[in-house]
């Protein structure tokens, strides 16, 4: 039986699957998909040719965040991320605060070294764990950024109070920075500290605009169908509550 | 099998724990309380990963004598007497406590102080006047903090009201709108992981 409350978020969730399932259809034969520009990701390859050129290290971390769907987003930036510095054999450094993370980001990089033919450039000693004590995890980045002079700072992920300590610490360095959170106390830090911010939801479409894999695109249209939906709900919702009707909230709270 | 089987594992948890919370039923909930309990056991698993790679890299600076070798021994015998100390006299003892306050606690509370230092900095930055949209940013700002200071309000008691009505109506606004949409993000994200189409955790390329 279902429980009381969630008939629409069941009723939302199905209409998301439905209509990712559709647009991956829709997209699985298309040479060409469309979707909108994102600066952000647009100039990780430039954080990383500059990194290239000057002979200095790009520095990636997931921020302070657990094992949250921001983490998994910033996973797939790393894979590309990790893919790009074998390509130009570039170094890339890793820092984790949270020890279930590690392992992960040491696998994904060491995927990605080898599948670019580069297995020997990986070096695990390069991804690293550092404490899962806050001011910890930032006194360790901050010790990362200022020896090795980073040329490239990348931080994708759920950040907390670390965000702008992490960003100073990158622009005092001279690294060239992008960073992506859906954490909104923590974008308005990102965006006054770094070059370039994934605002909220450009994070989670990270992966598919980076791959431009087909599932991953149908995925990015049903958020998008769902996100009309939501904007109607609340258009809708508003003249109705003002004119004195609560069915729509009714119905919501099914 | 190395592959499958963490997608298999990945789709039988994300699907037990998603039912649960669209379907009453005593097993289910059971079940997915179970696994729960397991993730809060593997993650305290990985805390030793972790401190093993902090001494693998260490030590190896150590040995290898690479530069800057004397804080690595700094943080090895740190990490070994806190963990002697913490495991032989409990977390409960007045060791563990003097230290946790008077080293810890201070050294984190003056990292986090450096926030106050960082906002003005990073404020002067992005408020320089390049183009429109720094024009609105730097105007919005310099009216909010004028009107959370008593000279603003010695200037015009208007400016507290206006600095409340641009926190709370399109500053909200704003934000409402980047939790909805991150929201919805996290819902597409969580999904293609339970279905295995985002396999970050499985060391398999994503």
């Amino acid at each position: 039986m279902l429980r009381a409350g969630s008939i629409a978020d069941l009723t939302v969730l199905v209409l998301m699957i439905a209509s990712g399932i559709y647009y991956y259809r829709k997209f699985a034969s298309d040479k060409v998909v469309p979707i909108r520009r994102i600066r952000g990701l647009d100039t990780i390859d430039e954080a990383i040719g500059r990194a290239t050129e000057m002979g200095r290290p790009v520095h990636f971390t997931t921020g302070f965040g657990d094992l949250v769907a921001d983490t998994f987003a910033a996973f797939a930036v790393l894979d590309y991320v990790a893919r790009q510095c074998a390509r130009y054999n570039a170094r890339l450094i890793v820092s984790n605060s949270q020890p279930v993370v590690h392992p992960i980001t040491e696998n994904i990089v060491k995927t990605a070294y080898t599948m670019e033919g580069r297995p020997d450039s990986f070096k695990s000693s390069d991804i690293r764990y550092l404490s899962d004590t806050q001011q910890a995890y930032v006194s360790g980045v901050w010790g990362i950024m200022e020896r090795e002079k980073v040329a490239a700072n990348i931080m994708m992920g759920y950040f907390f109070a670390e965000s702008l300590l992490l960003a100073e610490c990158g622009n005092r360095v001279g690294a060239f920075q992008v960073a992506g959170t859906a954490s909104t106390p923590q974008l308005p830090f990102f965006v006054a500290a770094c070059d370039y911010t994934l605002i909220g939801e450009e994070l989670f479409a990270a992966g598919a605009y980076l791959t431009r894999d087909p599932v991953r695109i149908g995925a990015i249209m049903a958020q998008d169908i769902a996100k009309l939906l939501v904007i109607a709900l609340i258009a809708l919702g508003a003249v109705m509550y003002t004119v004195g009707s609560t069915f729509l909230a009714g119905l919501c709270d099914l | 099998m190395k592959t499958v089987l963490p997608m298999i594992v990945t789709f039988v948890g994300g699907a037990v724990v998603l039912l649960d919370y669209f379907v009453e039923g005593s097993w289910i909930s059971a079940t997915s309380n179970a696994f729960l309990s397991w993730s809060v056991l593997l993650a305290a698993f990985s805390t030793f990963l972790g401190g093993a790679n902090i001494l693998f890299i260490h030590v190896r600076n150590l040995k290898d004598r690479r530069p800057n070798w004397g804080l690595s021994v700094i943080l090895v015998l740190s990490l070994v007497a806190w963990f002697v100390v913490g495991v032989v006299g409990t977390t409960e003892s007045d060791i563990y406590k003097f230290v946790w306050e008077n080293v810890y606690s201070s050294l984190s509370a003056t990292m986090f102080a450096l926030n106050a230092f960082f906002i003005a900095s990073a404020a002067y930055r992005s408020f320089r006047l390049r183009g429109a949209e720094s024009a609105i940013l730097m105007t919005a700002a310099v009216l909010v903090m004028m009107g959370r200071v008593g000279i603003g309000e010695a200037i015009s008691s208007r400016l507290p009201m206006l600095a409340d009505w641009l926190m709370s109506i399109p500053g909200t606004a704003g934000m409402r709108g980047i939790t909805i949409g991150g929201a919805l993000g996290a819902v597409t994200v969580g999904l293609r992981v339970i279905l295995g189409l985002e396999r970050g955790g499985t060391g398999m390329s994503v």
